[in-house]
């Protein structure tokens, strides 16, 4: 005979959908990489120069404006502006990316945390598309929506012409900042799955950035050619940029192998993480 | 008894002990330990208290791995910021269960003792002897990497006892250990009081530290709520009563005599199986005319007869909860 | 028989050294230094392929050309005078270029590209729409050509960026990674001052360092010798310079290894600062490592490439001191930065949980 007292109770509430169960994780990722005061100060840092640029189309479309001002300076509002500014703040957002993202996955595997998440009903792809949307979301509010809102400014402020010749410009500037979010929140992903404390990863992001950038224009002055450019991060977006912004192309574009190369890191980046990315341990 | 406020005992000259004088510890704003006087002589003394009470902070204190944010701590006369002398006399079990990477138990050991300066031989010599005590011989020449919790464990305390300190600090040295190798790493710690020197252990298990500890200090909350010896301690905390098991052959007989003494709060019936009572329970605030009332009692019924008087409540384990309060105690 | 000080750094550097050769989070520190050397051997492979094809070129003209006949060929010139002048070309490519007109419509324009040889150098002459738009020459490396091009990578690349993260890596660990590993108590629990252990552990970073790096640059010299013929002036210098660095950068590197928990940001605080030397005051310029690498270097390098005209502008030239004040002067600096790291690791205590 056995007597058994029945006093667990399972939970019986209502349960966060199951297509947006990955945004739990966004939410508490968000909450805990702004509990860092300094995270935070630098996250506000980067919407001066968003300001600054709208201050500038302000000034620019208002003749009695920089009359008052007294200075002869003309800023064009075109396609080159837009290119400047997606430039300036993706360098900012690829700075707070090196700060943020290496502590989004990296801890989860340092302390035995991805169990937990898996065997819970959450799969692989939920959690990724989880640490994802951290990047995506926060990466996008430093990028194409200010950059989308100064183009709003522009089209209202600039006269029918500008709108009627620019109003590709605004999918563009979406377009470009989408290529360089996905390509970084990808990398960035991948380097904090595979380097187990987070302070190492966050340096090997900016190791990539800023010592490509150096490679890359080694190899241009010593080999005498521009394909080492395809070594520099920031480099093959600006490449990228100048076909989606219909920039002139300079002598020698290498627009498609940029692509190729940034297709590359994507898909190895997807694929480094979806094998660091597993329900078990292998313990050596 | 001697609390946390109380002045360094005389007993022990300062040079031979452990002395904390008005020690605190903060970490930024959180207390690790406050105003801690205690001199700790040589022998077993335990640390006991629940997790975060201030037991490591207090072992890693007295070893310089942190600094007091007030008072002065000294080792047999060696303040703690003088690591050169002060670990020629301390080896420190950590509970940090982390090695260099890439090493052998053996090397583990004796690339410890080359940072004491000595020859490789003698390293070697040492090493040996270390990892025979802990009964680790096997597994020496293994990689850290493929060892089990309790061989960790026990390669700690190699390292720690390797270069035959006079200190030895043993931070919760049980954890991990299957039964058989706790009994032979217990009978070591007491071989190592037995030999004159100071072991300083902690544990959150109280019952464990009874049966070997010479002395205790009792930790809440990061202050000192009682050191000495346990019964000691007991003795001296007059506004407890005293629970007392007796074992006889006719319990109820006994209850009903006993019962007449004005100072007896409580009697209870101890059964050994369902309605066969084997025993006594009580609860008196006067011990000492107890146990004169039971001589008389035992004397007077020829047919009543004791097989056993013992206190009941003078384990460490009681006189925590007794100390710090019933639901807050220490496992027992 | 040694001094126990002595035996004790020895103990420890002994331990560390081995980690800090073979440590896994630092063996890309090895990419690092290999990169440069990678970069000369495939410029040497280049520079002999391009060689061979001069002679190559130069052997299948119609007629034997001089320096002279390319002179004569300027922008505009027809497509028919360029090749009455120097003949039908040996290599011949058709190519399509894209360009935007003025209506910002793209228009793909089919032009030649012409390869000639004089045997000493190539020219490459561009044929759009008919006439000649374009003409590079191509002449094989002088001694002279490869001394600034290799003044320039060292100084620009190998020492700003491939010995400073080299330097992070290997020094940073050494503090800072055995507080990520849990395991500085074991140096903090033997009867040793803790200066010998930053000793013992400096002295290991720095045997690494030397090492991989100068290692490194006296194999790219060699290549580049393997190239020429002969071997590069200075090599001596370019050695010491980088055994220079890392002494300096190893020293900041460690010290900032015990300040900050998390070393990205020093870091890059600190490449900011040493990429702003060129443009900072006298007096600020003396607080960097890079100000006495520099003043070391043998060959003069005014700006790295890429360097826009505005920031060229920008650019002060200090005062030239002499090869020793450099040498005291960084020693001095490090000097200073390692007995700051020594009274800071005196007080250094253990607290893993907030790493």
């Amino acid at each position: 005979m056995a007597v058994y007292r029945q006093i667990y109770r399972g939970y019986t509430g209502a349960l966060t959908p199951a297509w947006s169960r990955f945004s739990i994780l966004y939410r508490y990722a968000r909450r805990t990489l702004f509990q860092s005061k300094l995270l935070f100060g630098y996250f506000v840092a980067c919407f001066i120069i968003p300001l600054v640029d709208l201050i500038v189309i302000y000034a620019m479309n208002n003749p009695t404006f920089l009359a008052r001002l007294n200075i002869g300076l003309v800023i064009h509002i075109n396609r080159g502006f837009f290119n400047s500014f997606l430039h300036y703040q993706c360098f900012m957002a690829f700075l707070f990316t090196a700060f943020a993202a290496p502590g989004l996955i990296s801890p989860d595997l340092a302390n035995g945390g991805l169990p937990l998440y898996l065997s819970r009903p959450f799969s692989r792809a939920e959690y990724l598309a989880g640490k994802f949307a951290v990047l995506f979301v926060l990466l996008s509010e430093l990028t194409w929506i200010p950059g989308l809102l100064l183009f709003a400014v522009e089209c209202s402020v600039g006269g029918a012409a500008w709108r009627a010749d620019n109003l590709w410009l605004g999918p563009a500037i979406v377009a470009a900042s989408l290529v360089w979010i996905v390509v970084l929140a990808l990398l960035s992903l991948a380097l904090s799955a595979w380097i187990k404390w987070r302070v190492v990863a966050g340096a090997a992001l900016l190791g990539i950035y800023f010592f490509g950038a150096g490679l890359a224009g080694a190899v241009n002055a010593v080999l005498q050619t521009q394909n080492g450019s395809l070594l520099d991060f920031m480099e093959l977006h600006l490449i990228v940029w100048r076909g989606l912004l219909r920039l002139p192309p300079p002598p020698l574009a290498l627009e498609n192998e940029a692509w190729i190369v940034l297709v590359v890191i994507a898909v190895a980046s997807l694929a480094l993480i979806l094998r660091k990315i597993r329900p078990l341990e292998v313990v050596k | 008894m001697s609390t946390a406020t109380a002045a360094v005992s005389p007993t022990v000259s300062a040079s031979a002990g452990i002395v904390f004088d008005n020690v605190c510890k903060f970490y930024g704003e959180v207390l690790g330990v406050n105003r801690v006087n205690l001199t700790i002589p040589k022998g077993i003394t335990s640390l006991v208290g629940p997790n975060g009470s201030g037991k490591t902070t207090l072992m890693n204190l007295m070893t310089g791995l942190i600094r007091p944010s007030r008072g002065r701590i000294t080792v047999r006369g060696i303040p703690t910021d003088d690591p050169e002398r002060l670990f020629a006399q301390v080896g420190y079990c950590t509970q940090f269960d982390s090695f260099p990477r890439g090493m052998t138990g053996r090397e583990f050991i004796t690339a410890y003792l080359r940072l004491f300066g000595r020859g490789a031989d003698e390293a070697a010599r040492l090493a040996q002897s270390a990892i025979d005590r802990v009964k680790l011989g096997e597994a020496a020449d293994r990689r850290l990497a493929g060892y089990s919790k309790g061989m960790r464990q026990r390669i700690r305390l190699a390292q720690s006892l390797s270069h035959d300190p006079n200190v030895i600090i043993l931070d919760e040295p049980l954890n991990g250990l299957d039964p058989l190798v706790r009994a032979e790493s217990i009978a070591l710690f007491q071989s190592l009081g037995a030999e004159g020197r100071h072991v300083i252990l902690s544990s959150h298990v109280l019952h464990e530290v009874d049966a070997i500890s010479d002395q205790v200090i009792m930790l809440s909350h990061g202050y000192v709520v009682a050191e000495g010896k346990i019964q000691e301690v007991r003795g001296e905390m007059r506004e407890h009563p005293v629970l007392i098991r007796v074992g006889c052959n006719q319990p109820r007989r006994l209850a009903i005599e006993v019962l007449r003494q004005p100072q007896l709060l409580r009697a209870e019936l101890i059964e050994s199986a369902p309605g066969v009572a084997s025993g006594l329970l009580v609860m008196t605030r006067d011990a000492d005319a107890f146990y004169l009332d039971l001589n008389r009692i035992v004397a007077s019924i020829p047919e009543l007869e004791v097989t056993s008087v013992a206190p009941a409540d003078d384990d460490a384990g009681s006189v925590y909860d007794y100390l710090v309060g019933r639901g807050q105690g220490a496992q027992s | 028989m040694p001094s126990p000080a002595l035996a004790q750094i020895t103990a420890v550097f002994r331990l560390e050294v081995r980690k800090s050769f073979f440590a896994r989070r630092s063996l890309w520190v090895y990419l690092l230094a290999l990169a440069p050397l990678l970069l000369f051997f495939g410029y040497t492979v280049q520079t002999r392929m391009e060689s061979a094809q001069r002679q190559q070129l130069a052997a299948q003209n119609q007629k034997p050309l001089t320096a002279a006949d390319f002179a004569a060929i300027h922008r505009g010139m027809s497509e028919a005078e360029v090749l009455s002048r120097l003949g039908p070309p040996p290599r011949r490519i058709t190519f399509r270029q894209r360009r935007r007109d003025t209506h910002d419509n793209i228009v793909v324009d089919q032009n030649q590209w012409y390869r000639y040889s004089d045997g000493s150098t190539d020219y490459s002459i561009v044929i759009a729409n008919g006439t000649v738009g374009r003409i590079r020459s191509n002449t094989a490396p002088s001694v002279n050509d490869l001394e600034t091009t290799f003044a320039g990578i060292f100084q620009f690349f190998f020492l700003r960026l491939a010995v400073f993260f080299g330097c992070l890596g290997i020094f940073m660990n050494l503090f800072r990674g055995e507080l990520l590993d849990k395991s500085l108590h074991f140096y903090f629990l033997a009867p040793l001052r803790r200066s010998r252990i930053l000793a013992g552990k400096f002295l290991a970073g720095l045997a690494a360092a030397i090492t991989i790096f100068c290692l490194s640059v006296a194999l790219q010299l060699f290549t580049l010798a393997r190239l020429t013929g002969n071997s590069l002036p200075h090599a001596a210098s370019y050695i010491a310079i980088t055994a220079l660095a890392c002494l300096g950068y190893g020293a900041v590197f460690l010290a900032a290894g015990l300040l900050f928990k998390n070393p990205v940001a020093p870091a890059a605080a600190l490449l900011v600062w040493e990429s702003l030397n060129p443009f900072l005051p006298a007096l600020l310029k003396k607080f960097s490592v890079i100000y006495y690498l520099g003043q070391l270097s043998p060959v003069s390098v005014a700006s790295g490439p890429g360097t826009s005209a505005l920031f060229a502008l920008l650019v002060s030239t200090p005062d030239p001191i002499s090869p020793l004040a450099a040498i005291l002067g960084l020693i001095l600096l490090t000097a200073l930065v390692l007995a700051y790291a020594t009274r800071r690791v005196r007080t250094l205590e253990i607290d893993y949980s907030s790493e």
